[in-house]
């Protein structure tokens, strides 16, 4: 595919990803009406072009009476904050891991490396259930949750990369000028990695996004009456026989704002590193 | 090549313990399955009681190794609710998970590597572009949603096919096809490059300029090289597979053991969430071992390297 092609699918990328977070940010002038405020007698409103439908509630109202796009702009508040507040966790953590592991070598990065193994066979989303039924269902588990499962592949590419990066000569220099070693690591090892980190968080986002919509979805992730994508979409479903757009809408907020992840990711990978293929260390068990 | 099985084998053990702890440690340490299984009103008596019914009043440590003795021997407990046995639930159930999996596996590969090879072979067409935005979207489709529209449009409004359950072979479709497409866009994308670097290989022109028919070329030269980084993709994948079939079994309602899982995970049946998670990890961690070992096979230049070296 063109280079140009792929700039494009990036400008649409950011675009979809900046309108998602201006719903986020600006759900209060945004939303047409109080998403919380359940109204009798608008209840299971369809959606506008559906005959009974009104453009005083253009996606339809839900079994309480509440404005389905305004529950929709406010969820963009929850999954755009978990989904990012889980990789800052997982990054944080999985980048520490990847650095220690590869520079220190040796024992270091056999225990780190075994546990990276032992997490990556666990089945994700039944790792992350386990927890949750734990640890039980709120939004900060949730992101504990997400940010203490998703670290290893972070980790993994990061401990290659930095195997590679320190026997390169300037890192060679600053040890052999006496440098203490967490100066290397900052100052030396990880801004090389960076591009590689940007990329690779920013795909993560939206795989976090989805893993969070299906806790909501399951009930063990967002409480309502907060609106999240995965919970609406959850509550839709008990309608689905006879009111199909309350499980309609929330699912394609979500594809939407992770389609403009993954292209705007896809995009930033070629313009910062354009050398990265798809390796098996980026593909994840779930 | 003995060496190297063993040596995966050896590795497979570790992370099957490994699995085993972190489990255990979150179902006994991180919760406590006696304050969440009594009422909030319930007396320090009770719950006494009840750990020691449940034999949770003993040291963690002892916890851990009968739970590890019991479970070599099949015996993961009996289910909180029901009295079954753990194990025997998750036999019951199995059938129906294996059934998915394969459905789903068989509908992703025969979506994703043909679309794969014509892409590589027609790159920068219409058609590859077309695989590859179709490949892009599949990515980011929530297959929770996609599970559901599905059920939207095939059991609500043309009525035409079951939306939940087991049993003919019409309840399989939906479900299948939903795992499929989940698993379909990222093979499709592994086969495409990786038969883009077979593609370019000095044996391929060789094989072209000795006149050898184009289809022959490229199932037989080009899609067997190309097979190894599928193969080994698909024993990772495996575990996407099973994190797919809890989704999938989830939205329609198949009795699986991802469904038991999720089920038990609700009411906190710990006996019965132990085993089942404990149970599919397993099952990931054998077919990650046996991509490996297929991949030996595939490519004598690991099974004879590794003997060397």
């Amino acid at each position: 595919m063109g280079r140009l092609a792929r700039l494009r699918f990036l400008a649409v990328g950011a675009t979809i990803v900046l309108a998602a977070v201006l719903c986020a940010v600006m759900a209060p002038l945004l939303a047409p009406h109080d998403p919380y405020l359940p109204v009798v007698s608008a209840r299971l409103i369809p959606p506008v072009w559906d005959a009974g439908g009104t453009w005083q509630y253009p996606l339809g109202t839900d079994p309480l009476g509440r404005d389905l796009l305004s529950r929709i702009i406010y969820g963009a508040r929850v999954s755009i904050s978990a989904g990012a507040l889980a990789v800052v966790v997982a990054m944080t953590f999985g980048v520490l891991m990847g650095l220690l592991a590869g520079y220190y070598g040796g024992l270091v990065d056999s225990i780190i490396g075994n546990l990276v193994n032992v997490i990556l066979a666990y089945p994700f989303l039944l790792l992350a259930l386990a927890a949750i039924a734990a640890l039980g269902p709120s939004f900060g588990n949730m992101i504990v949750v997400l940010g203490l499962t998703g670290w290893p592949v972070y980790t993994r590419v990061v401990r290659a990369e930095t195997l590679k990066v320190r026997e390169r000569e300037f890192v060679q220099a600053a040890r052999a000028l006496g440098l203490g070693t967490a100066r290397i690591i900052r100052a030396h090892v990880l801004p090389n990695l960076l591009n590689t980190i940007i990329v690779m968080a920013s795909l993560e986002v939206a795989r976090m996004i989805i893993l969070e919509s299906f806790l909501s979805f399951l009930g063990l992730g967002i409480q309502p009456p907060t609106p999240s994508w995965g919970g609406m979409l959850g509550e839709g479903r008990v309608y689905m026989l006879t009111h199909w757009w309350l499980a309609a809408f929330p699912g394609l907020a979500i594809f939407i704002t992770t389609l403009g992840i993954n292209l705007f990711g896809d995009g930033l990978r070629d313009v910062l590193d354009p050398h990265r293929v798809l390796t098996p260390a980026g593909v994840r068990a779930e | 090549m003995q060496v190297y099985i063993l040596h995966r084998l050896f590795q497979a053990l570790f992370v099957c313990l490994g699995i085993s702890l972190i489990t255990f440690f979150l179902l006994h340490v991180v919760g406590d399955p006696v304050l969440l299984l009594l009422p909030q009103a319930a007396s320090d008596a009770d719950v006494a009681l009840l750990k020691e019914q449940l034999g949770l009043d003993r040291p963690l440590a002892a916890q851990y190794l009968s739970f590890l003795t019991d479970a070599l021997r099949g015996d993961f407990g009996r289910s909180l609710f029901t009295q079954d046995s753990a194990f025997a639930l998750i036999l019951e159930r199995l059938p129906a998970t294996l059934e998915l999996t394969l459905a789903g596996m068989l509908v992703g590969l025969g979506i994703a590597i043909p679309l794969g090879v014509i892409s590589a072979v027609k790159r920068g067409a219409l058609t590859d572009r077309l695989c590859t935005v179709g490949a892009v979207a599949g990515q980011a489709m929530p297959i929770f949603w996609l599970g559901i529209m599905l059920i939207l449009v095939f059991a609500v409004k043309f009525r035409v096919l079951p939306a939940s359950g087991r049993g003919t072979l019409w309840h399989l479709i939906l479900p299948a096809v939903t795992l499929g497409a989940y698993l379909a866009p990222l093979t499709m994308r592994l086969t495409r490059s990786g038969m883009l670097d077979v593609l370019t290989q000095d044996y391929i022109r060789t094989a072209r300029a000795k006149g050898v028919r184009e289809r022959v070329v490229l199932f037989k030269h080009a899609l067997r090289n190309a097979a190894i980084p599928i193969v080994t993709i698909l024993g990772v994948q495996f575990g996407r597979l099973l994190g797919g079939a809890v989704v999938t079994e989830t939205v329609f309602a198949w009795p699986g053991v991802a469904s038991l899982a999720v089920k038990a995970i609700r009411t906190y049946d710990y006996p019965v969430v132990q085993g089942a998670v404990v149970f599919l990890a397993l099952v990931v961690v054998l077919a990650n071992l046996l991509a490996d070992v297929a991949v030996t096979f595939l490519d004598p230049r690991i099974r004879l390297g590794r003997e060397h070296g």
